[in-house]
């Protein structure tokens, strides 16, 4: 029988060319065109666009259960700061389930209890007093992965509370998104509370209010200093507008500029030594470079035109002002070493207030439309984007120092108050609640 | 016996024999399959009993009148052949629209297998492209979004972003399949998705991007997890991990589809939020 199998060449080759093809034709029918079996899938932007974070109430310690409200109070701040912070969604304390002892380790505690309402983060406080002291000790937990992600103890004074929960708030910012906190920062602004304007001074988010000046007459445009340590305003309680600054340290009030015409509205270099102030003592509202004692360096417009509002940018080469030369206000940026001068707005015809980020952005006020609105922009290529756009009058933005939150002033609930919000205009909210109308806020370090 | 059937053989030669008998039988059983699939009139029919119904697989919302039925007769042609047996009157029935309107076609008799499957896929899709496109321009005069809404312009997209996928299966019927299993798949990933849009401002977010792939059992489960490209952002890395791990397991494979494993890939991004 196998001798049939022994096959001539020519016959042998056939046979291959058929066996393949036949093979080949087999397979084809048998099994079918796949081609690249992947399954391509996009998804484009997450459901829950914050972290939803839980924070109870902290653990109250203390033997004899002292300072009972404390338990919430500290919570509350640390709430509040993530809240604000605009990555973090706190959620209703009404959904959480029954507490139990103290801080448990991670192996105790029930995450699931926590992740059936949808924290993805959980805050666990616990707190002792001694004497007027009080010792905090915080953690935080991932729920999904069921993990500590961080630990801290602070201890301070139980009077000063807000300020030992903003440390700790901005050691989780820290852990949990890599930038620093900014819930120690400082806003100084004008309000009217006693009916007059006056420069107030308050934590980034508008608590602890305490007034600055008590002049009873027009306190306008605090600018902090790039150290925290002084600030910069104009005032009317000499007479005409002087401008004069607040020194932290002595808790003086030192007049620097008293020129006849304007002496208004300046800022910082963002070295500290230098300011640009607006003066008019040649006729025309001009910027000028002046040292700390109000001594003038240099001038630094000389157009025609009332060229006010001036700005540092972060390297301290360029400065940003507003100038109606060409028949509105505009916003221009000057090169101080060159002096040329470009024109950085071009919609709308009423374009003032810059503030320059450290991000190297720069915001602004814009009427387009009747009301007052902010935009930001970017100072070399333009491309404004609108921030707010309330039926209302939203003005006086100025940048955190890290250039990604802003703080403004609206009156979108009837009278003037101060508002945060992120860079990009998300998570608008008010932070000011004191009496009276609340202007002009400046972020400080 | 045995030595005449050698003597036979050893006749001949053996090697064209047996490649010419290879040929010839390949002839024949191409010309089998051609006569099927080309001259169907020459196999049996096959008989139906009871009216013919078309029913829609996707409900989708309209305004009033969904879209022409006429439209969709003509595609089945009354074709009755002379060894049909029982014939039908057809009729149209109108049901609530919740329901989904089974359409009557015609009386008809099937000629082939064939053709019965590909015809109503045909118009299925026939008629879900010719509804998107209904919604399309009443997309255009309402710009006011419900999640219905949503829901079809995502499964257009998921319609032209079909170019991308290969067959995915045998026949065109898994095509629709394919597409609302994809959809399933991203819409359970995304609702697990969960990552504070706000931290990287203005600038970052366009180059948030993160590719995943998956192996994925037949019943859903996940077997494996890895990245084919990270983004800049470890925390948007980390969002994205969550996500897939909360899904698991993902919906099982729709039926009909035979494999008993699949590759997903995913691109994670945050596009959606440039606008505006």
């Amino acid at each position: 029988m196998f001798s049939k199998w022994r096959l001539p060449f020519r016959g042998k080759r056939i046979a291959f060319r058929t066996g393949r093809v036949g093979l080949f034709l087999i397979l084809f029918f048998v099994f079918p065109a796949q081609g690249l079996a992947k399954i391509y899938i996009d998804i484009n932007a997450p459901s829950i666009r914050k972290f939803n974070v839980a924070i109870p109430d902290f653990r109250n310690l203390n033997k004899s259960g002292e300072n009972p409200e404390l338990a919430g109070q500290l919570a509350e701040v640390i709430s509040r700061d993530l809240d604000l912070s605009g990555y973090f969604s706190p959620l209703d304390k009404r959904a959480f389930l029954e507490e139990r002892g103290k801080l448990e380790s991670p192996e105790e505690i029930r995450f699931r209890d926590w992740a059936v309402i949808g924290a993805e983060l959980l805050v666990k406080g616990a707190y002792t007093c001694l004497g007027s002291r009080v010792e905090v000790e915080v953690r935080i937990y991932d729920v999904f992965w069921s993990r500590q992600i961080l630990g801290k103890i602070v201890l301070g004074e139980i009077s000063a509370y807000r300020h030992l929960m903003h440390r700790l708030s901005n050691e989780i910012i820290l852990a949990l998104t890599g930038y620093q906190g900014i819930f120690l920062t400082k806003l100084a602004f004008v309000s009217t509370t006693t009916g007059h304007k006056e420069i107030y001074v308050s934590d980034y988010d508008g608590e602890n209010a305490r007034q600055l000046t008590d002049d009873k007459s027009i306190a306008l445009l605090p600018r902090w200093s790039p150290a925290g340590d002084r600030i910069l305003f104009t005032s009317y309680k000499d007479g005409g507008p002087m401008l004069y600054i607040w020194e932290a340290a002595t808790r003086s009030i030192k007049r620097i500029s008293a020129r006849p015409g304007l002496n208004m509205g300046g800022s910082w270099s963002p070295d500290g030594r230098r300011l640009a102030l607006t003066l008019s003592l040649n006729e025309n509202p001009d910027i000028f470079l002046t040292d700390l004692n109000g001594k003038i360096i240099k001038q630094v417009t000389r157009t025609w035109g009332i060229n006010v509002s001036p700005v540092f940018s972060p390297d301290g080469k360029e400065m940003a002002f507003v100038s109606n030369r060409s028949g509105s206000p505009q916003i221009y940026i000057l090169n101080l070493a060159s002096g040329t001068e470009e024109r950085l707005t071009f919609d709308g015809n009423y374009n003032t207030s810059p503030s320059w980020s450290s991000q190297n952005r720069i915001t602004y006020t814009s009427m387009q439309g009747g009301t007052f609105d902010i935009y930001s922009i970017d100072p070399k290529e333009g491309r404004p984007r609108r921030l707010t756009e309330h039926p209302a009058n939203d003005e006086d933005a100025c940048f955190s120092p890290d250039g990604r939150y802003i703080a403004f002033s609206s009156n979108r609930e009837g009278a003037y108050h101060l508002y945060l919000m992120n860079e990009n205009g998300q998570n608008q909210r008010r932070i000011s609640f004191i009496k009276g109308e609340q202007t002009a806020p400046s972020w400080g370090p | 016996m045995k030595s005449k059937w050698h003597e036979t053989m050893a006749d001949e030669p053996t090697a064209p024999r047996w490649g010419k008998m290879m040929l010839v039988s390949l002839g024949f059983h191409l010309a089998i399959f051609s006569m099927i699939l080309f001259f169907p009139g020459y196999t049996s029919t096959r008989m139906i009993a009871g009216p013919v119904y078309e029913v829609e697989l996707v409900e989708l919302p309209s305004e009033g009148k969904f879209m022409d039925r006429a439209e969709a007769q003509p595609m089945v042609g009354e074709k009755k052949l002379p060894s049909s047996g029982k014939e039908v009157p057809a009729r149209r029935i109108d049901k609530p629209a919740e329901e989904g309107k089974p359409v009557v076609i015609a009386k008809r008799t099937i000629p082939t297998e064939k053709k019965e499957t590909k015809e109503p896929e045909k118009s299925s899709s026939k008629l879900i492209d010719q509804a998107l496109s209904k919604i399309e321009r009443k997309k255009e005069e309402e710009p006011k979004k419900d999640p219905i809404k949503e829901a079809i312009a995502q499964l257009q997209a998921q319609i032209k972003r079909e170019t991308r996928n290969g067959p995915g299966g045998s026949g065109v019927e898994s095509g629709i399949t394919i597409r609302m299993y994809r959809l399933k798949v991203e819409e359970r990933i995304k609702s697990n998705w969960s990552y504070p849009t706000a931290l990287r401002g203005n600038k970052g977010n366009k180059d948030l991007e993160t590719v995943v792939l998956l192996k994925v059992k037949k019943d859903g489960s996940i077997l494996e997890t890895s990245f084919s490209k990270k983004s800049a952002d470890f925390i948007f890395d980390q969002s994205v991990m969550k996500a897939i791990e909360r899904s698991n397991p993902l919906p099982p494979f729709p039926e009909g589809y035979m494999r008993s494993h699949e590759e997903i890939e995913i691109n994670f991004n945050l596009r959606d939020l440039e606008k505006g």
